[in-house]
This record gives structure tokens, sequence and C-alpha cells, in this order.
């Protein structure tokens, strides 16, 4: 594919355009193109995606549209913060070619989850989502190594892991029915709060402790 | 709206070598992807969702989400996601005294990670025991939030973030310093390698390869997270702080002493910079104002002609192409004739409005003593 701005190079990465009203616009692109719309090209609301890949290199079956599994998050294009880039893109450039040179194949797995390849989790150190630490754990163990010389979390956690949110919900249930019991309406004000955004956010059925307990 | 903003007071005593500190948690939620992993609709109603979660945790946040741009070049929020990384779903909360905690905080929803909870603090009236508390009580602040947000975290690796990096306690400590002195004489690398040995890494902030940060600035932060937790990731990083301060401080003190002649050439081209530039770029200011500090650290400058207060070594990061906005320029090159062609292409705007904010605001002539020495 050639590029759409100058129409001479191959196209090897894909800028987008914000345009108010129409949503999202994509521009494949060659190397000198991107570049050059890096430098100015943000006044104009153009943002350059950082694609390990050129479009046509994308494994066959991969979609870059869609999440693999359908999911409702959503997939967009991937667009590493700047964190990664000043801090620890560098380190893990080198990690990544490390590996290469070690024989280690370029894996096309990606996460069931969010659709992210333990490629790019091995280029830039970023995961995907939670789900990705299960999915890819054998492959992200000599990574965390070599980053902490250990391979466990030594530190401290905050509050014993609750065991389900449901029960923090049945938790907060009884809590609930206890305060309107002693007409601490204050209480069961942030109580009522507190336990309609969890249910919502667990998304269940479950139902919403009733009674009329004033304002 | 004015927030306190602890960091632009002018520094009363000699030296400006710590220049803030920024202590920070990121956490995730359980059952999502990362931010940059949803689409901009699922993010926008996640966002949604956290901040009525946070809510109901009784927090009484000040959400500046809708006035983000006003915000922009406050020295903390400029610390946090810049401008041109905030996905659509992004929100910035304030919490201006958060429970058991002695600063404001700030609460980044949909950043890099589903939340970012950040103490910013003048790391120059910071004590070492104010570090260590300080992780502490935000620390036990985030904890508190945790039975009503569920965070994604595993037994075996900790909390669960973004960047492998940051997996298992979440917790980044970032201290800014002007290092001009330890840069002048090359010890940046043995530096850096005394802080990986240490567990800790400098950010240069140049993707050069080279030991120039612009302005001498440079990050400490832990670059672990998985080994130790939050205390005892400050506690190193501060011990090391405490070895740093003094080595640039006698490497400061060396340019005056056995260089003067070297100093009276940075400080005069300084001078010979401030006449006659017409544009400069962000890193260029960042130098003017290294050298700048650095000659009124060491009283090279005439007490007769100078500015009347000293401009924090982190304006330059106000006067970034991100953060350097329209309307300021506007003012500042009201009365300046400008070519059409400066006008209205933005990259010399901006330079041009860089150059005459300097020519304001550094001005100096040089301490008659300090010549006479240097020539001798
Ligand atoms: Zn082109
Ligand atoms: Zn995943």
């Amino acid at each position: 594919m050639k590029c759409e701005i100058c129409h001479k190079n191959e196209a090897e990465t894909v800028l987008f355009r914000d345009k108010p009203g129409k949503g999202r616009e994509e521009l494949y692109v060659c190397r000198a193109c991107a570049e050059r719309e890096e430098a100015f090209g943000q006044e104009r609301g153009i943002q350059v995606a950082a694609m390990e890949f050129s479009p046509d290199e994308l494994p066959p079956g991969v979609n870059p549209g869609l999440p693999p599994g359908g999911d409702d998050e959503g997939w967009s294009p991937p667009k590493p913060p700047p964190e990664a880039l000043n801090e620890l893109g560098k380190m893990f450039g080198q990690l990544s070619s490390l590996l290469s040179e070690a024989g280690g194949n370029p894996d096309e797995a990606r996460c069931p989850k969010c659709g992210q390849a333990l490629e790019e989790i091995r280029a830039s150190g970023l995961m995907g989502c939670p789900k990705c630490y299960e999915v890819f754990r054998e492959a992200i163990a000599p990574l965390l190594a070599e980053l902490n010389d250990c391979t466990a979390f030594g530190g401290t956690f905050g509050v014993a892991k609750q065991a389900s949110g449901r029960e923090r919900l049945q938790a907060l249930k009884a809590e609930l029915a206890e305060a309107i019991k002693r007409e601490d309406y204050a209480t069961a004000k942030r109580l009522k709060a507190e336990f309609e955004a969890l249910k919502r956010s667990l998304g269940g059925a479950e139902g919403a402790p009733g009674g009329n307990y004033g304002a | 709206m004015a927030l306190k903003d602890d960091l632009t007071p002018m520094p009363t005593e000699r030296g400006q070598i710590c220049l803030c500190a920024q202590f920070a948690f990121v956490r995730n939620l359980e059952g999502m992807p990362f931010p940059d992993r949803m689409s901009d609709a699922a993010r926008r109603r996640r966002s949604k969702e956290v901040i009525k979660r946070l809510q109901a945790c009784a927090l009484n946040f000040l959400d500046l989400t809708d006035e983000l741009e006003a915000f922009n070049t406050h020295l903390h929020v400029m610390l946090l996601t810049a401008p041109e990384s905030r996905l659509p779903g992004y929100a910035l909360l304030y919490l201006a005294k958060p429970e058991g905690v002695e600063a404001p905080l700030w609460c980044e929803v949909m950043g890099a990670n589903h939340l970012a909870f950040s103490v910013i603090a003048s790391a120059r009236q910071l004590s070492p025991a104010d570090y260590d508390r300080l992780a502490e009580q935000l620390q036990r602040f985030v904890d508190r939030l945790e039975p009503v947000l569920n965070f994604a975290r595993t037994e075996q690796l900790g909390y669960l973030t973004r960047q492998l990096t940051l997996t298992g306690s979440g917790f980044r400590l970032r201290v800014w310093l002007h290092l001009a002195g330890l840069m002048h004489f090359d010890h940046l690398r043995e530096l850096e390698n005394a802080a990986n040995f240490s567990e800790l890494r400098i950010d240069t902030n140049n993707d050069t390869g080279t030991q120039t940060p612009p302005g001498a600035l440079c990050i400490l932060f832990n670059g672990r997270s998985l080994r130790y937790n939050a205390v005892e990731e400050t506690r190193t990083l501060q011990r090391f702080l405490g070895s740093i301060i003094r080595q640039e401080r006698n490497a400061r003190e060396r340019v005056l002493v056995e260089e003067p002649y070297v100093l009276l050439d940075i400080v005069s081209r300084l001078q010979a910079t401030l006449r006659v530039a017409l544009m400069i770029t962000p890193d260029e200011l960042s130098d003017c104002l290294s050298d700048f500090h650095l000659a009124w650290d060491l009283g090279v400058i005439s007490p007769k002609h100078r500015p009347r207060s000293l401009p924090p070594m982190m304006t330059a990061l106000t006067f970034d192409d991100n953060h350097l906005s329209e309307p300021i320029c506007r003012d500042l090159l009201e009365r300046a004739y400008l070519p059409e062609a400066v006008r209205s292409f933005p990259p010399w705007f901006k330079a041009a409005a860089r150059a005459t904010w300097m020519r304001n605001n550094l001005d100096f002539s040089l301490s008659r003593d300090f010549k006479r020495r240097a020539m001798r």
C-alpha cells in the first residue's frame, strides 16, 4: 500500500485524525511523512500511533479493529503512554532484542480478554489487562525477574483480599439494615450509595435493600 | 479556583538542588482492560463508574475534568499525565484535605492505569522523616479504598499494573533534581551507576543517550516495585538523595573555586543569549534557566542588577510546547513586531514567546568581585 500523503513510498504506519463530529479518520503513511506529522501535525489534530507492524504484516486472521473475544470493552490502537517511552522504553527495547538474540521466537499469542499480543508486551513492557498476567505468566516471569531480581511480591497488601464483590455486597446489605434499624440515616445514606455503586460495577441482579428510610 | 501550589515560592536559602517530589500509587480494577485497550465509549463509561464508586467512599473529591485546560499550567498537574496522552474518559480529581494525609491529593482516573493517586510536595522542604511519613500516609489512604474498589492483584505478583515495572507495590517515588554541578564535571554516568547499584534509577530525560539532560534536570525514582513495599523503597531513595545533594554541592563549589574562568564563560554566554536570541526552544530555555540558577546559587550575580525573585527551575516545564498556551504567547508578544510567517506557525510563535519571557525574567549583570576573581 502506498503512503496516503506522498503517494510515493510504501505505507509503514498509521496516523489518526479526530474530525469533530465525524470520528476518527485513519491515514496509512510512510515513515518520513509520519515523522513530519509527528513534529507538526499536533496543531492539526493528527496523532501518530506507534504501530510496531505495518498493516500488511498483521498475522493472518487478526483484525486490528476487533478484539478476538468480541468483548464490550472494545479494542483501540495501542499507543504507549509517555512514561513507557521515556523511562522504560529504552530498557525494554534492549530486553526484547536480548530475547530475540537468544533465539526466542516472536510469539503471536494474544490475550483472549483484551487482545494484547505477547510480542507487544515484550517490546514495550506494557500489559493489556489484569488477565494478561495469568495468560502470559510464564513468558513474563523472566522479564519480571530481570527487572526486580526476584520473582514474587515481597511487599505488603492493604487489606486481606475480599473473597468477592458479592460478599462485600452482602456485608453492606447487613450493615445497611443495621443502620436503618438504629435510625442512623446519614450512615444509611452512605452505605446505600456504596451498595448501589458496587452493585452496578458487578453488573449483577442483586436486589437492592428496600425500605423507606428517609432522604 | 486557586489551588495551593507549594512549588512556586522562591527559595530563601542558597542552593536549589531538590526541586520536587511525587509519591504515587497506581491501582487497577478487577475485570476490565487497562485504559488504552478499551474503546473510547467503554473508557468513558468506566471512568464515570469509578468516580461514582470513589464518591461512595464518602470522599469529597473535586472533579477538575471539565476545567482541565485551565489547570494545564499548574505545576502539579504538569507532573501528571501530559495533555497529549490523556485519552477520552480521563478524569482528574483533587482532594484538598484527604483523610490521614497531610498534603493535597491528586487522583487520576483512566490515565495509563485505572487509578493513580499522587501527592506532590516541594522536595526542598521535605526532611528524611517527611518522606517516610508521606509514603506511609498515602499507602494507608489507598489501602482504605480497597474493600470498595476491588483492586486487581495476585498473591504472587501483588498489584497488577499496565507497566511491568510497577507491578507489585504499584508505588513510584520521583524526585526532580537540578544537577548542574555534577553534569558540568560529567559525573552523571557514575551517578546513574551508583543509583542502579542501590536499585534506583535516574531518568536523564533525553533520548539521545548522552549525559546532558536539558537544564541538568534529572528524575530519581525507584525502578523496582516487586521486592519491597513503598516505605522500604522510600527509605532507600531518601538515603541516596542525601548523598546526591552532598556531591552536587561539592561539585558546584568546585566550579566556583577551581574554574572561575569557566564559570565566567558560562554566564557571559547566557547574557549574550538573553540579548540576541529571537527564538528559543524548550530545551534551550531549560539550559538557560540552569545556568542562571547555578550563577545565582554561587553568588556571582550582582545584587544590584538581577531579577527581584528567582524564577523556579521547574518553570521550564510550563514553557514547553505542550503547556505554553496561545493566550500566554499573545500576551508576551503583544507589542512585538513579528513577521507573519512567525505569527502563523505555532512552533516559531511559541519559540519567540519563550525568548521574550526569558529576556524579561532573567536579565542580570555579574558581580564585580566575581569578575575580578575570574580574571586574576
Ligand atoms: Zn509519504
Ligand atoms: Zn489481556
